[in-house]
């Protein structure tokens, strides 16, 4: 190969070389900034192809999506100066591409340490004004708000936009967990208490009402019994009265011999004297017809 | 950390962009290189073998060479759409055209490119995690969301990171949400027991007033115009107001979808689903407890209600027999008394007839039964006879041995006074008068009896 021929080839490579350097492709999702010896010289490119002057101009280009990046607090104070440990999320994009690219030289490590301070400093001071109960709770929006908001006047000189803040984690430190844990136990202590009074409450009382359900169901059942047996007494008075009112002389007599028979019964001792009418034929004395009669 | 992976969210444009966004080219410009390259070693080995024109490829290679090329580069460009997927079409960087499933061709790299994004196959991110309550309880959650990309443009060219985002909002979202809600409010129901009151507000460690007073005002020193940016931002935000269970996975895919939203992530939350809310392991046997104890509760109940039942129902089962019994005892009695009353009715009948006869034949028969079954003793006691030697107490101890001692005459003498109109009581009232002493023991013997019997 002579060397005319590689001088040919190196020509052919040159041109290709500048030919392709000349001309750069924006995507949809990056912004681009083009610079010549150290000065920005073409911005805010729409995605495409685009001509640039070869080997003097370079074009540095970033993301134009959203980026995230997430950062661990160890100790957050509170105003009762009580330590949380903080998760968050910073949701950022590039707005102004010179402004970044002057601001960070294009680096997106050094931009990320920045807004990371920025963030972290600002969500410090909000969660300083507030307490755990109110960081956890009601004010979570607020403080992430207003951070978002502080920040961005920070991030700004960046040529960055902070599109949200967001707590992932709020958690409370060991030794606060443990008396959190603590309090659970003792609530649940608490309830186990009242559930168990209760069901001996509930119980007794069950038991109670139905005892006193049975004394009045027995002591109806026994006035009405009475009820009754009294009708039975009193209709069993009135047939004998009806009939004993015949002759109440006779009824006399006739229950009398009655008695006798039922009441004496076999084997009684009887001591009789012989001059009663019964035995007035027995040992007959003068008396005994007069006394008869 | 997913924004440090390289590679991971980067697109090989993106990688690139470091070299000022030369990759491509440089890539192009090598191949090129070597194509250029090779033809000019072809020319040469030509050149050498048939000493031909010198610096460039014979023109019947390079005929039969370039189209081919071209058709294999040109080829390079038939691409499928999977069903279900959308083909996103850049032309040098900038949006064209969006692609529908099925075979497509675009120009060859390095003019087009194709990003193809599955919009209907459901994609899933979760979280487990301790956290803080509202009412200052600790509670252990999972959830799970499930999500589709509903826009590809947005979820291509808006997010370098969309599924990390998807997982990063979710894990706010929920602990935003129980961090606004009561225990109550997250835990799942079989491990809820019901409330006493609110006492976790008066607890020991962390309540309110503890500690410095907390500025309630967090944005002064905040100027106006801040305030109102901040506010206006709030107000973007979903508003929750139902914090029961039941909304739960509700109230997250809310903020999850209006946060997604915000970010224009393109992505649509399908379902969130609470996995698992319950108290952390270190007082969960506290929690169990409380539970058996509401169990127990129950128990104790039923056992009282079970007495309850059975005493009732055999007070029931007494009352029935109390009335069957009086019932009984009312239709003995009437029947008896009718019966008896029938009898003297038509013994009275009879004895009105003949009231002489009847009555001494009715006396008499008495008598001869009872004294027919009773051992006698007849004692003459005509005045200033012999006196009697009578063994009384061998009689009464045999008499006793029988336990039954009875007295005629004294028999005699009661029925007496009880009707006096008699005139043969009468008499017999008149010669008992003289009664010896040991009778009126046996008399207050036999009324004892009567009372007994």
């Amino acid at each position: 190969m002579s060397p005319k021929h590689i001088f040919a080839i190196i020509i052919v490579l040159i041109i290709g070389y500048a030919a392709l350097d000349s001309a750069f492709i924006v995507d949809e999702r990056e912004r681009v900034v083009v610079v010549e010896l150290g000065e920005i010289v073409g911005q805010n490119y729409e995605p495409g192809l685009h001509f640039k002057i070869p080997f003097i101009q370079t074009v540095h280009s970033f993301d134009r999506r959203i980026m995230t990046f997430t950062e661990e607090i160890e100790r957050v104070l509170t105003s009762e100066n009580k330590n949380l440990a903080v998760d968050f999320y910073v949701k950022w994009r590039i707005n102004d591409t010179v402004d970044y690219y002057l601001s960070t030289q294009g680096s997106e490590q050094r931009t990320r340490d920045l807004l990371t301070e920025i963030v972290e400093n600002d969500l410090l001071a909000e969660f300083s004004k507030r307490t755990i109960r109110q960081a956890v709770g009601d004010d979570r929006n607020e403080i992430v708000a207003a951070v978002q908001v502080q920040a961005n006047q920070d991030a700004k000189e960046l040529g960055v936009e902070i599109a949200d803040v967001r707590i992932m984690r709020l958690d409370l430190p060991d030794e606060v967990s443990e008396s959190v844990y603590e309090r659970m136990r003792s609530e649940r202590q608490e309830v186990i208490r009242t559930l168990r009074a209760q069901g001996d409450a509930a119980a007794q009382e069950i038991r109670s009402d139905a005892e006193r359900e049975r004394t009045i169901i027995l002591a109806e059942a026994y006035s009405e019994g009475q009820t009754i047996r009294g009708q039975g007494d009193a209709k069993a008075a009135e047939l004998y009265a009806n009939a004993y009112q015949q002759n109440p002389t006779f009824y006399s007599f006739h229950r009398s011999l009655q008695l006798y028979r039922d009441a004496l019964g076999d084997d009684d001792l009887l001591l009789l004297r012989p001059d009663g009418e019964l035995f007035k034929y027995f040992n007959p004395k003068p008396s005994a017809d007069s006394s008869s009669r | 950390m997913a924004w440090n992976e390289p590679g991971k969210g980067q697109d090989p444009w993106g990688g690139g962009n470091k070299n000022n966004g030369s990759g491509p080219p440089d890539l192009d410009q090598i191949w090129r290189k070597l194509r250029a390259r090779f033809s000019g070693n072809n020319g040469g080995n030509s050149g050498s073998n048939g000493g031909g024109s010198a610096g460039g490829p014979s023109p019947a290679i390079l005929l039969f060479i370039v189209p081919i090329a071209l058709v294999v580069w040109l080829a390079t460009g038939l691409y499928v759409v999977q069903p279900g997927e959308k083909g996103v079409v850049l032309r040098f960087g900038n949006y064209t055209e969006t692609q529908a499933p099925g075979w497509h061709w675009h120009f060859p790299y390095p003019i087009d490119r194709v990003y193809k994004v599955d919009t209907q196959q459901v994609r899933r991110a979760k979280n487990r995690a301790v956290m803080l309550t509202k009412d200052e309880n600790i509670v252990e959650v999972e959830v799970a969301v499930q999500y589709r990309i509903s826009d590809a443009m947005n979820y291509l060219f808006q997010l370098r990171e969309p599924d990390a985002t998807v997982e990063q909002v979710l894990r706010s979202a929920v602990r935003e949400i129980v961090g606004t809600s009561r225990m109550n409010q997250v835990i799942q129901e079989g491990v809820q027991v019901e409330e006493l009151e609110d006492r976790a507000l008066d607890n020991v460690d962390l309540k309110e007033g503890s500690g410095q007073p907390a500025e309630k005002d967090a944005l002064q020193g905040v100027d106006d115009k801040l305030v109102d940016e901040i506010k206006a931002q709030q107000n973007a935000y979903p508003e929750i107001t139902d914090r029961s269970r039941a909304k739960l996975p509700e109230n997250v895919s809310k903020i999850v979808q209006a946060t997604l939203s915000s970010y224009n992530a393109g992505i649509n939350v399908v379902a969130i689903n609470v996995q698992y809310s319950q108290p952390p392991e270190q007082v969960q046997g506290a929690f169990e407890e409380a539970i058996k104890a509401r169990e127990e509760e129950e128990r104790k109940k039923n056992i009282a209600r079970a007495y309850a039942r059975d005493i009732v129902a055999r007070a029931q089962g007494d009352q029935a027999r109390i009335l069957l019994d009086a019932r009984g005892y009312r239709e003995q009695k009437v029947a008896r008394a009718e019966g008896e009353a029938s009898r003297f009715t038509e013994l009275l009948a009879q004895y009105e007839r003949a009231p002489e006869v009847t009555r001494e034949r009715l006396y008499l028969e008495s008598m001869g039964d009872v004294l027919s079954s009773a051992n006698l003793i007849l004692a003459e006691q005509g005045g200033g006879g012999p006196l009697m030697y009578l063994p009384l107490e061998k009689m009464l101890n045999d008499a006793q041995r029988n336990k039954k001692v009875e007295d005629a005459a004294n028999n005699g003498v009661n029925s007496g006074s009880g009707d006096d109109s008699s005139s043969s009581s009468s008499s017999y009232n008149g010669s008992s008068g003289g009664s010896s002493s040991s009778s009126n023991d046996r008399s207050s013997n036999l009324r004892s009896r009567d009372r007994n019997s």
